[in-house]
């Protein structure tokens, strides 16, 4: 294929016998001036060909990947191309390492010389604009002639063959972090209450310590202190090692968007924080996501390694538009926790999704284990079921709609509440503390 | 990954594909109903096939003319089928041009009548007649002239191929009939008859309109008729047949018998030797060429010669540009996007059917229940209350009247859509008034 330079020779050739017959005026005669317009055309046609048979074959050159795997939201990386010539001319072009949009590549294109058998590094700097898996699409190379006439490029076949796979896992954004010093500091005071309370529920035994003046009597150890001859007393901690399992409901209801986002990454925000406040409390979290099938779970995890655990297993999900299957839910849950469990259930307050899915199999999972329903709810909503003094009849139809989808919303709540269910209703700004509040709350009062 | 098979090329190319294959079957038909000149039966006076011609060959007997049967042009030149006779050719383009030429040649009595020549017979024949214009089908049409035959057979169905003007001077045109499909014209000595459309020949078509009454009428104006009855391309005339020796006014033999030379009789004397090559090249004339070139477009001279260089350098330059553009760095890429929808959706969409079903009622009780359970709330009410007492609750705590209370909360369904908004608006007013008077009328019960 040709640059744009054989054009402007051309051009330039026009211009040329442009000005010569303008020049000679009849003195030359149409075929002379048709016999340089034809050799003109030939030899820029020789010469183009002659040039794409001096440019390096792309095909000749190996391609390889260094640098970052993943990134959060939000930060920036770098991933190196490797271009090693092996052809025995020098490869003089273009790269253009092409990813899919959202990786927000940048350059797109960039010029590289590489002499035979030497390598160089092409830096893509990469700033995502959405979570998941963002992978890398295809190498294409632009090998020049030497006189920049003609160049050689991939088909898309062949860079696709020889594109190194790359793939970039993008961690969700985890906006509630900043949060977390609060939440923390809260899970200390009660730490400390619970030390000043004493034995009640929702505490464990801790140690056997001196006894100092000032020290409540009633928690003397007389076997202990009979023991050791001196008066020891015993001293409480919360409870420890709790089971917490969060589940994400990736259904067509985690689709909906809710602000900016849709409901499924509030409530990844959401059980990212909780699951940070719930690790420090010295809790196991596990996480599962559930639509049809068992699309993410994390189970077991060391407190050390489980954020970035729950983010590498969060990061890749998207919404599906399904039903969710709250049967398998339920199942999964049972199966996976033999002991008694906290499960929030990330999802909407929708009664065609609960109503059918949900409510049928509430009863046997909230026999066994403690079911929080933590919902995000659409400011939008509420804002629509007002009706506004100077409102036309459109605005009214939709506030009756939007009272008829509260009320059946309410209906849900109410019906969930029956069952035993705490239910978490938030807008999308402060959902994430909400669900973190509720869970200090049912820490603090022992009913874990 | 393999991918999947894309079809979309076939909306580009089925539609012209069915109108290309419409047009095909169509010109298949079309060329296989076409009477085949090959074939022996056609237009020869004793076939009874659909495409033959004996009922004409009746018709002109029982006119009371001889018809004297023919297998080439050569047997035309004959010396006992010359003088007052009409000759009829019915496969002009196999007749050698060189006979065509040198019918022009016989005597003043002699008629010719020529089954729609097409324009290209007509030029090596050298019949002035400029240009044709040929038809699917034939068509009737009125005479439209004075010419006897035609008057006497009114509208036929003779207008097929229709015959340009006479162009030359000297050789006149008689007769001008069925909108051009029929031109009589004096050619040397001879009248010539150019029909057309060979329908009203045919057996099949000889019945229709006044076809039979034409036919007759053209091939009957002599007393003998030389029905040249050939099948297969003529091969050139030898010089001993050439007419020029005989003379163009040598007596007539008419009184001789109807010959009826069945079969390609060569005549007497054909296969002697010498000179075998005609006099003229039967190549089509040279004259057009010349007359072409004097007429070339005088725009070509209207500019400068290197114009029309520079012109066609730019052209390839900017070809050129467009195909140093045409190819980009790989193809696009896609962005495999999640599916999201917008939350309030469906709320949106049920207010909407609302409107449409005009649901003003089921609307104004939905926003009366919501905010009577609302009010309720702030105010205590058990649920089941009685609705006089939360009027009296409700009219305590806003402050409006009790009458006022009760139609804003139990009035009368909405007529149209503007009261339903007046009465929401009242609604929300007075869900209002309750929310923000509350702790005045706690403090009053206190």
């Amino acid at each position: 294929m040709i640059t744009w330079r054989p054009a402007a020779i051309v051009a330039a050739g026009t211009v040329l016998l442009a000005l010569i017959g303008i020049v000679l005026g009849d003195t030359v005669s149409g075929g002379w001036l048709w016999l340089g317009a034809a050799i003109l055309v030939t030899a820029v046609a020789i010469l183009c060909a002659v040039d794409v048979l001096g440019a390096a074959p792309p095909r000749a050159m190996t391609l390889s990947r260094t640098g970052h795997q993943s990134l959060w939201l939000g930060d920036t990386g770098s991933v190196e191309l490797v271009v090693r010539n092996g052809s025995d001319r020098p490869f003089i072009g273009r790269v253009r390492d092409a990813w899919v949009p959202s990786a927000g590549a940048y350059p797109t294109e960039q010029e590289v010389r590489v002499d035979p058998g030497r390598a160089v590094r092409v830096t893509t700097t990469l700033t995502p604009t959405r979570r998941g898996d963002r992978p890398a699409v295809r190498v294409t190379l632009r090998a020049y002639g030497p006189l920049r006439l003609a160049y050689r490029q991939t088909t898309r076949r062949a860079a696709e063959a020889m594109t190194p796979p790359w793939r970039l896992r993008v961690y969700p954004a985890f906006a509630s972090r900043r949060i977390l010093p609060e939440k923390v500091a809260r899970l200390r005071i009660l730490d400390g209450s619970v030390v000043t309370r004493g034995r009640g529920q929702g505490t464990e035994f801790d140690t056997l310590r001196e006894y100092v003046i000032g020290d409540d009597v009633r928690s003397i150890d007389w076997r202990g202190s009979a023991r050791r001859s001196d008066v020891v007393v015993r001293t409480w901690r919360p409870e420890r090692d709790r089971r917490l399992v969060c589940v994400l409901d990736t259904g067509r209801t985690s689709a909906a968007r809710i602000g900016d986002e849709p409901r499924l990454d509030a409530a990844m925000d959401a059980a990212l924080l909780l699951a940070s406040v719930a690790a420090r409390a010295d809790d196991r979290v596990d996480l599962l996501a559930v639509d049809t099938t068992v699309r993410a779970s994390v189970t077991n995890v060391d407190k050390r390694t489980l954020l970035w655990r729950l983010v590498t297993a969060m990061a890749p999900l998207e919404p599906a538009l399904v039903e969710t299957d709250f049967g398998l839910v339920a199942g999964e849950v049972l199966r996976r926790e033999r002991k008694r469990a906290l499960v929030v259930l990330f999802t909407a307050l929708e009664p065609g999704a609960l109503g059918d899915g949900l409510l049928p199999v509430l009863p046997q999972l909230a026999a066994k284990h403690k079911i929080v329903v933590a919902a995000v709810h659409d400011p939008a909503l509420s804002r629509l079921a007002q009706v506004r003094p100077d409102a036309g009849p459109d605005e009214v139809y939709a506030a009756a709609s939007a009272q008829r989808t509260l009320a059946e919303r309410e209906r849900v709540a109410a019906a969930l509440r029956h069952h035993g269910v705490e239910v978490v209703d938030a807008p999308a700004d402060v959902f994430a503390s909400r669900v973190t509040d509720h869970y200090l709350a049912l820490k603090s009062t022992g009913r874990l | 990954m393999k991918k999947p098979r894309s079809w979309r090329w076939l909306r580009l190319a089925v539609p012209p594909a069915t109108v290309l294959l419409v047009l095909l079957t169509g010109l298949v038909l079309f060329e296989l109903e076409q009477p085949d000149e090959d074939d022996p039966a056609y237009l020869s006076p004793a076939s009874t096939a659909a495409i033959g011609a004996s009922t004409l060959a009746d018709g002109v007997r029982a006119a009371g003319v001889k018809i004297a049967r023919v297998g080439g042009t050569a047997d035309a030149f004959l010396p006992e089928n010359r003088g007052d006779v009409t000759i009829l050719l019915t496969t002009p383009q196999f007749v050698h041009p060189e006979y065509l030429r040198r019918l022009a040649l016989l005597s003043s009595a002699t008629r010719v009548v020529v089954v729609e020549p097409s324009r290209e017979t007509l030029l090596r024949g050298q019949v002035p007649i400029e240009g044709t214009d040929r038809a699917l089908a034939s068509g009737v049409s009125a005479p439209g002239c004075d010419y006897r035959p035609a008057t006497d057979a009114g509208r036929a169905g003779v207008r097929r191929t229709r015959y340009g003007p006479v162009n030359q001077a000297g050789e006149a045109q008689l007769a001008r009939c069925y909108d051009d499909s029929l031109v009589v014209l004096s050619r040397g000595w001879t009248t010539m008859a150019v029909v057309g459309s060979a329908d009203p020949f045919r057996n099949d078509r000889i019945g229709e309109f006044g076809n039979a009454k034409l036919a007759v009428g053209l091939l009957t104006e002599r007393p003998l008729l030389v029905w040249v009855d050939l099948h297969h391309r003529e091969a050139p005339p030898k010089p001993e047949e050439n007419p020029y020796q005989g003379g163009p006014t040598r007596q007539p033999t008419s009184t001789a018998g109807p010959t009826q030379t069945a079969g390609p009789d060569r005549p007497s004397g054909t296969p002697s030797g010498g000179r075998t090559t005609p006099q003229r090249p039967s190549a089509p004339p040279q004259t057009p060429s010349p007359q072409q070139s004097e007429r070339q477009n005088p725009l070509w001279h209207a500019f400068p010669a290197w114009t029309y260089v520079v012109a066609v350098l730019l052209a390839v330059a900017f070809l050129l540009y467009a195909l140093a553009r045409a190819r980009r760095m790989g193809g696009p890429v896609v962005e495999p996007l999640p599916v999201v929808v917008r939350a309030g959706e469906t709320v949106t969409g049920r207010g909407r059917l609302y409107q449409r079903a005009r649901a003003r009622e089921e609307s104004l009780t939905t926003l009366r229940s919501a905010a009577l359970s609302r009010m309720a709330r702030l105010l205590r009410l058990e649920p089941g209350t009685h609705r006089e007492t939360i009027v009296t609750a409700v009219a305590a705590s806003s402050g409006w009247p009790q009458h006022t209370v009760r139609d804003t909360l139990f009035g009368a369904p909405p007529e149209d859509d503007g009261s339903l908004v007046i009465a929401a608006i009242q609604l929300e007013a007075l869900v209002e008034a309750v929310t923000t008077e509350q702790p005045d009328a706690e403090g009053a019960r206190r």
